[in-house]
C-alpha cells in the first residue's frame, strides 16, 4: 500500500511539472506557500507515519493551504 | 446530500449561468451569428481575464527553475538536516525574490471555471438545453452552428483535431524552451518531457477525434492564446 501510494504520487508530481512546464490547458500554477510541498509532504509522511496516518496528514497539509495559513517550514511529525 | 446541491446551485448561479449567457450573447451579437466565433470570442476573453496571473506563474515558474541546481546544492550540503535545509531553501527562494505566497489558491478558482466554461460550450452545442437564459438576453433561435459557413461546430472534424495537436506541440516546446532559457532542467526530467511533448498532442487528437467541433475549436483558441502570452513573456523577457 505504501509503495503504491508513494509511486502515484510520483506520478503525479512528474505529470504536474510538465503542465506547469507547458502551461496547458490554462493552469497557472503558482508556487507552494509551504516547504515541502504538499505531494513532498505526503511522501515524508506515509514513509514514515504509514499508508494510513501519513495519507491524513498529508489530507490536513492541504487543508492548511489557504489565504489565511503563512506558509513556511512545515515537516511531518 | 443538502449541502452537495447546494454548493451545485451555487455554482451554477454564478459561474455557469453567467458564462452561457455571454455565449449566447456573443452568438447573436456576432456577424452571421456564427456560435464558432463565439466561443472563440468568449475562450479569449476568458483568457485575458487570467492573463496577469497566467504571466506571473509563468515567470515565476522559470525563476523556480533557474534555482534547481543551487536546491540541489542545498540538499546536498545539509542532507541529514531536514530542518536546515528547508530553512536554506526558503531563504534561497527570498534571495531570488521567488513569491510563493498565492499557494494553491488560483489553482481553485481557475478549476471551476474552466469545468463552467466546459459545459457552457456542451450546453451551447446542444439546441435542446438553452434554458436558463436572462430574460434581456436575445432569442438564440437564429444562431447558426456553421462555423465560417464551412464547419459544423455541433459535428466531428478531424482536421481541427488534428490542427489542435500540432498547436499544443509547437506550443509546449515553446514553453518549455522559455522556462529553461534561465537554466537547463535535470537529466531525468528533461528525458521525461521529451517523451511527453510528443505524448501529449497525440492524446489530444486521439481526444480531440470524437468530441464536438466547438469544444475541439476552444482547445485551438486557447493554444493559440498560450501561444501568444509566450510571445508577450519573450518580449519582455530580462
Amino acid at each position: 500500500m505504501r509503495e503504491l501510494l508513494i509511486f502515484t504520487i510520483a506520478v503525479y508530481q512528474k505529470l504536474s511539472y510538465f503542465l506547469r512546464l507547458t502551461g496547458v490547458p490554462f493552469f497557472a500554477a503558482t508556487n507552494c506557500k509551504f516547504h515541502p510541498s504538499c505531494s513532498d509532504y505526503a511522501v515524508l509522511a506515509i514513509e514514515s507515519n504509514g499508508a494510513a496516518k501519513g495519507s491524513f496528514q498529508a489530507l490536513k497539509r492541504i487543508c492548511r493551504c489557504h489565504p489565511w495559513s503563512k506558509g513556511g517550514l512545515d515537516y511531518p511529525s | 446530500m443538502i449541502i452537495l446541491h447546494n454548493m451545485l446551485g451555487f455554482f451554477k448561479t454564478i459561474l455557469y449561468t453567467p458564462l452561457f449567457n455571454v455565449l449566447i450573447l456573443l452568438a447573436s451579437v456576432v456577424p452571421g451569428h456564427d456560435l464558432g466565433l463565439a466561443i472563440i470570442l468568449l475562450t479569449v476573453i476568458i483568457r485575458i481575464i487570467f492573463f496577469p496571473l497566467s504571466i506571473k506563474a509563468q515567470r515565476s515558474q522559470r525563476a523556480m527553475n533557474a534555482l534547481a541546481p543551487k536546491l540541489a546544492e542545498i540538499k546536498a550540503k545539509f542532507k541529514n538536516d531536514q530542518a536546515a535545509q528547508g530553512a536554506a531553501t526558503m531563504q534561497l527562494y527570498k534571495d531570488h525574490g521567488v513569491n510563493p505566497v498565492a499557494g494553491c489558491i488560483p489553482l481553485l478558482i481557475q478549476l471551476p471555471v474552466l469545468i463552467a466554461l466546459y459545459q457552457v460550450f456542451i450546453a451551447g452545442l446542444n439546441p435542446e438545453s438553452l434554458g436558463g437564459l436572462y430574460p434581456f438576453i436575445p432569442d438564440p433561435g437564429n444562431i447558426k452552428t456553421l462555423f465560417l459557413g464551412s464547419i459544423d461546430v455541433t459535428g466531428k472534424n478531424h482536421y481541427l483535431a488534428l490542427l489542435a495537436g500540432v498547436l499544443q506541440f509547437v506550443q509546449a516546446k515553446q514553453s518549455i524552451q522559455y522556462i529553461q532559457s534561465a537554466g537547463p532542467a535535470n537529466p531525468q526530467m528533461k528525458a521525461m518531457n521529451a517523451q511527453m511533448l510528443y505524448f501529449l498532442p497525440v492524446f489530444i487528437v486521439i481526444i480531440g477525434w470524437n468530441l464536438s467541433a466547438g469544444l475541439v475549436l476552444y482547445w485551438v483558441t486557447t493554444t493559440v492564446c498560450s501561444m501568444f502570452e509566450q510571445w508577450y513573456l519573450r518580449k519582455t523577457m530580462k
